[in-house]
């Protein structure tokens, strides 16, 4: 059984890596890998929670079966 | 933002030695005059890939994709193994999956060590083009008297990179860097293989995902060595993510590799006699290289509105404009 809670905390995990990378990648100072990790991450997570909450809700209208 | 680039004849150089090392390993060495590094990467490449083909059976074709014209193949995609093209092409056609024969795979005891062993040909293929490349930089891009060369050229950078994730920034320097991005990707590893019970680095089972773990290098390797007898026998709940995050940390170590290789190839140039900068894309205003010194070249920021140079030297090149305002 997926446990909702454990999702949302590797996705956490998955953003922060993911933020740490391409700040990495872009950037070369400390400072701005740190400013960037924040905004990158949190568009990431953002954008992957959207999909997921719009999946969840037209899985639960449109796409039943008896609608 | 912008960009320390190597010369023009540099440039020229580098595209052959990438090809060509990619063709053979060793070969784009040979090219650029380093045929004792050459032969290291030729018989490095070619006895894991052959040790490898026979451990296994040559059961690592029945995970290619032949594409044909008629009968014939015209090219065998088998990744990672075409880092290694040539002989890859040529063994695959030469020799056929004993599963082909009637053998099951296990009946093959160290088929899991022969995929290992072939992947890491392909891997260390690639690898060997960065390598190949950050010679050519080494060995045409003269540093300027006064200047001290940097420890390690760009594909030494790289490669140890694929070593050990973040080894290539702290060689270079860069130690917040390394324990940034080294933590990152192998907790990263070692989550998804948690996840996963420590099965899921497997070929047999997943041959898509096993292709981007293998990017992940040393760690991964040695990791994949130690599990080889761990197999998935009871449903786990969260494989799927596990295998998401293993294969996502081979990738991402390929993108440290090549950010390892771009900053030491920006710390090469830096010091080297002949200079180019280009604009890159990035901020408006954050144009030049910041430096000081006396002589050698101001830049003014790529035709971005910025203001910076490049570090100079005595005796450095006098600036050339060029078509987007720069100077070189």
């Amino acid at each position: 059984m997926i446990n909702s809670i454990v999702m949302f905390v590797l996705l956490v995990i998955f953003s922060l890596v993911l933020s740490i990378v391409l700040s990495c990648y872009r950037e070369d100072d400390k400072s701005a890998i740190l400013k960037g990790m924040a905004r990158r991450g949190a568009v990431f997570f953002v954008a992957v929670a959207g999909f997921a909450a719009v999946a969840y809700m037209i899985s639960g209208t449109f796409l039943l079966p008896s609608s | 933002m912008a960009v320390i680039v190597p010369a023009k004849s540099t440039r020229e150089r580098i595209v052959p030695a990438v090809g060509f090392s990619i063709l053979i390993p060793g070969l784009g060495h040979y090219l650029a005059g380093r045929k004792k590094e050459a032969l290291y990467w030729f018989f490095a490449c070619q006895i894991t890939l052959l040790l490898g083909m026979m451990l296994a059976g040559h059961t690592q074709n029945d995970y290619g994709f032949p594409f044909k014209i008629g009968d014939a193949t015209i090219l065998f995609v088998l990744l990672p193994e075409c880092g290694n093209f040539l002989v890859t092409q040529i063994v695959t056609r030469m020799y056929e999956s004993i599963e082909a024969g009637g053998s099951a795979p296990t009946d093959i005891p160290w088929r899991q060590f022969g995929y290992l062993l072939s992947g890491m040909s392909g891997v260390l293929g690639m690898f060997s083009a960065a390598h190949a490349s950050g010679c050519v930089i080494a060995d045409n891009e003269k540093i300027r008297s006064g200047q001290v060369a940097p420890k390690i050229h760009p594909g030494k950078a790289a490669l140890l990179t694929l070593l050990l994730p973040g080894l290539g920034h702290w060689v270079t320097g860069r130690r917040f860097k390394a324990y940034l991005l080294g933590g990152a990707i192998i907790g990263l590893f070692l989550l998804g293989m948690t996840l996963g019970g420590f099965g899921d680095f497997d070929r047999q089972r997943h041959p898509y995902y096993w292709a981007g773990q293998m990017m992940l290098g040393g760690v991964g390797w040695l990791t994949s060595a130690l599990t080889s007898g761990v197999y998935i026998v009871e449903h786990k709940p969260y494989i799927d993510a596990g295998l998401l995050f293993t294969t996502s940390a081979g990738f991402f170590n390929v993108i440290a590799a090549l950010d390892a290789f771009h900053r030491a190839e920006q710390d090469w140039l830096a010091v080297g006699a002949q200079v180019e900068v280009k604009a890159a894309s990035g901020p408006k205003g954050a144009g030049g290289v910041p430096g000081a010194g006396p002589g050698g070249i101001t830049g003014a920021g790529g035709g971005l509105k910025g203001a910076g140079g490049i570090p100079g030297g005595a005796g450095g090149t006098p600036p050339t404009p060029d078509k987007q305002g720069n100077q070189s």
